[in-house]
């Protein structure tokens, strides 16, 4: 181990103390709460005729409580709504990486273990360093969100932890074990090295992620129970046990999408790390370790980006097969226009992270043979974007609207239903798949007789899934029954994954036995694609600000949809430029919040040694 | 000829291909075609 790295531990030893102790008095509240069996809100459940009452063993609960505005208390003048909003969204964002960062570090440990590569070793530990003060953020933002639940909500809070009463002592104990498993496994990373000690620390890694997963599926039941209650009759009693109210509706759609999400959310901002720590860098060992590190967070971002909006698909779906309302609402009301501005920010991650690669193939001397295709998957990819963005319905003047003669274009609007979108957005998928199968290949050289003909079955494969896709989004897009054109989603799906396991399967066999070009020239790329990666953090960070307000505003003026209603003065849907400007503020405090977190991380590599100071 | 010859495996391919996915989208539209018979 060199010196910095000692030094790396020492001072991160002396930093964290403080947060851990402000972290564990936050939580040790949380669980006198939650583990006292509420006894403090049990008068203000009564009062209400919420809470749960025993009667020979048996728990009967009550409906849920009819709220006016004067049970939501005001303090200091401030907005409830928005303190609340913007606390979530911040915990959110930092749960989300510290969730997510586990489960690739724990890959790129066991990725180290078996090609006994020891750089994969030092990555990992590096990714878990910047989460350690990541994470003691989670935990204060999180008890900032408690409280001002409970100080600006108590009838809503008091009624969800009723029902939730058992989830919520486990979460808390939950939260215990990950604490103690994080901190076992980043400061035994060095302590349990080789042999038998590494699966032991490798194991600690599998429990931090149990643990850390399972802490997430309980919050999500709580957030979708608002929105798909179960379990519940129609004024809000409670008949069901735990089980029942974690497993309604939404779950397991909000479970994936959120998993998923997290990934790619995850290796964004390590990504963003390593950019920062290349345009930095002193010198070129420096430059080559963050760049290598900023690919594989790359890599990890766009892995987990490709599946995504399949689950989002799925998401939305689901929640149109709960209620079409809420679905409506959800893309065809009022929220349809932030789907536009979704759709900018998708397209905007897709550009990045194909830049960022084809910036990378200058790494390799090789890369030549495959550069003048890139232009060519550009052209696609800001083609589909084009579309992906297109509106259905477009906002205009009233001499706009006369000279169109309604609201809808002619040439444009076809392209603003969900065919098209599908369409679009398997192609960016198949394209962005191409380009990183070009930066494979660019500094391998194929040995086997059969290269030309392996080509052309790629190519044919290619073509056949394009043509496939393209044709299920316009037939039955647009000359079948309505039913059809959400059916022809699947099989677009479907073939996309084809294509790309059958090209990476084709691949592995053609590139079997390969020949390097050369040595990869890590560092090797220019800054500008640093920036690429910081766009990718920040278009991230937006977007989960942005949608997961869509997903919380679609219950529009209900604490719990059809159950709870939300009788506030804030009980209405604000303007998208009011929402959009809370997101965007509340990201701006996030990534300020980030630059700290990597500035700590910068600062436990510095050492003073001032002379003369202390006594020989 | 020989432009022939040399396009030849990608022709196949592409018509090999070209049925899977006619077969693969038989198959998923007919599944979903049949659900929605079902459910009327």
């Amino acid at each position: 181990m060199t010196t910095r790295g000692w030094n790396n531990m020492h001072i991160a030893r002396s930093v964290n103390p403080m947060s851990k102790l402000v972290m564990f008095a936050l939580f040790a509240a949380l669980v006198v709460l939650v583990a006292g069996g509420l006894s403090e809100f049990g008068a203000l459940a009564g009062e209400n005729g919420v809470g749960a009452a025993a009667g020979d063993g048996a728990t009967a609960y009550q409906p849920a409580p009819k709220l006016t505005e004067r049970d939501y208390p005001t303090i200091a003048g401030i907005n409830s709504r928005l303190v609340v909003w913007v606390f979530a969204q911040l915990h959110l964002w930092f749960a989300a990486f510290v969730l997510a960062v586990p489960i690739f570090v724990f890959i790129i440990e066991a990725i180290g273990m078996k090609t006994r590569d020891k750089r994969y070793d030092d990555m990992a530990y590096e990714f878990i360093k910047v989460t350690i003060t990541a994470y003691s953020l989670t935990a204060i933002l999180g008890g900032g969100l408690l409280f001002s639940l409970i100080l600006f909500y108590p009838h809503l809070f008091t009624y969800l932890s009723v029902i939730f009463k058992e989830s919520m002592f486990w979460y808390a104990v939950l939260f215990f074990a990950e604490s103690a498993v994080l901190y076992l496994y980043y400061y035994g990373w060095h302590w349990l090295q080789g042999g038998f000690r590494k699966w032991v620390h490798l194991t600690l890694g599998l429990l931090l992620n149990a643990v850390g997963t399972t802490l997430m599926l309980l919050a999500n039941a709580w957030l979708t129970f608002m929105m798909s209650p179960n379990g519940v009759d129609a004024a809000g009693v409670f008949s069901g046990d735990s089980w029942a109210a974690i497993h309604n509706f939404l779950w397991n759609p909000i479970n994936i999408h959120r998993f998923v999400a997290n990934i790619a959310y995850g290796g964004s901002i390590v990504g963003a790390y390593a950019a920062f720590k290349f345009l930095t860098a002193r010198n070129g060992q420096e430059r080559a370790h963050y760049d290598w590190m900023g690919y594989n967070a790359n890599f990890i971002a766009i892995c987990a980006l490709l599946p995504l909006p399949f689950a989002g698909y799925y998401l939305a779906a689901e929640i149109y097969a709960y209620s079409q309302q809420m679905g409506i609402t959800l893309m065809g009301g009022i929220f349809a226009w932030l789907f536009i501005i979704q759709a900018v920010l998708i397209g905007t991650l897709f550009l990045s992270a194909n830049y960022y690669l084809w910036c990378g193939m200058g790494r390799s001397d090789g890369a030549k043979r495959y550069t003048k295709y890139i232009k060519y998957i550009a052209i696609v990819l800001v083609g589909s974007f084009l579309v992906w963005f297109t509106p259905h319905t477009l906002v205009l003047t009233n001499s706009e609207l006369k000279s169109l003669g309604g609201p809808y274009h002619s040439v444009l609007g076809p392209l603003g239903i969900m065919p098209a979108k599908n369409s679009a957005v398997n192609l960016m998928i198949l394209f962005t798949y191409l380009s990183f199968m070009f930066y494979r290949r660019s500094n391998k050289v194929a040995t086997v007789s059969w290269e030309g003909t392996g080509n052309a079955i790629q190519v044919a494969l290619f073509t056949a899934g394009i043509v496939n896709i393209m044709f299920l989004g316009i037939y039955h897009g647009y000359f079948t029954n309505t039913a059809y054109k959400v059916a022809a989603s699947i099989p677009q799906v479907v073939t996309t994954l084809v294509v790309i396991v059958g090209s990476i399967v084709l691949d592995g066999f053609m590139y079997r036995g390969s020949k390097e070009v050369g040595p990869l020239h890590w560092g090797r790329i220019p800054e500008r694609a640093q920036y690429a990666l910081f766009l990718l953090a920040v278009a991230f960070t937006w977007l989960m600000g942005l949608m997961g307000y869509i997903r919380s505003g679609i219950r529009q003026h209900w604490h719990v949809v059809d159950i709870m209603r939300d009788a506030s003065a804030d009980a209405f849907t604000p303007t998208l430029g009011y929402a959009a400007n809370v997101v965007s503020v509340a990201a701006i405090i996030f990534m300020a919040m980030v630059i700290f977190v990597f500035w700590i991380a910068q600062v436990s590599t510095r050492k003073s040694l001032p002379a003369g100071y202390w006594k020989e | 000829m020989a432009r022939m010859t040399k396009l030849l495996p990608f022709l196949i391919a592409l018509a090999v291909f070209g049925l899977g996915f006619v077969l693969l989208d038989t198959v998923l539209m007919g599944m979903q075609g049949l659900s929605l018979m079902y459910d009327k």
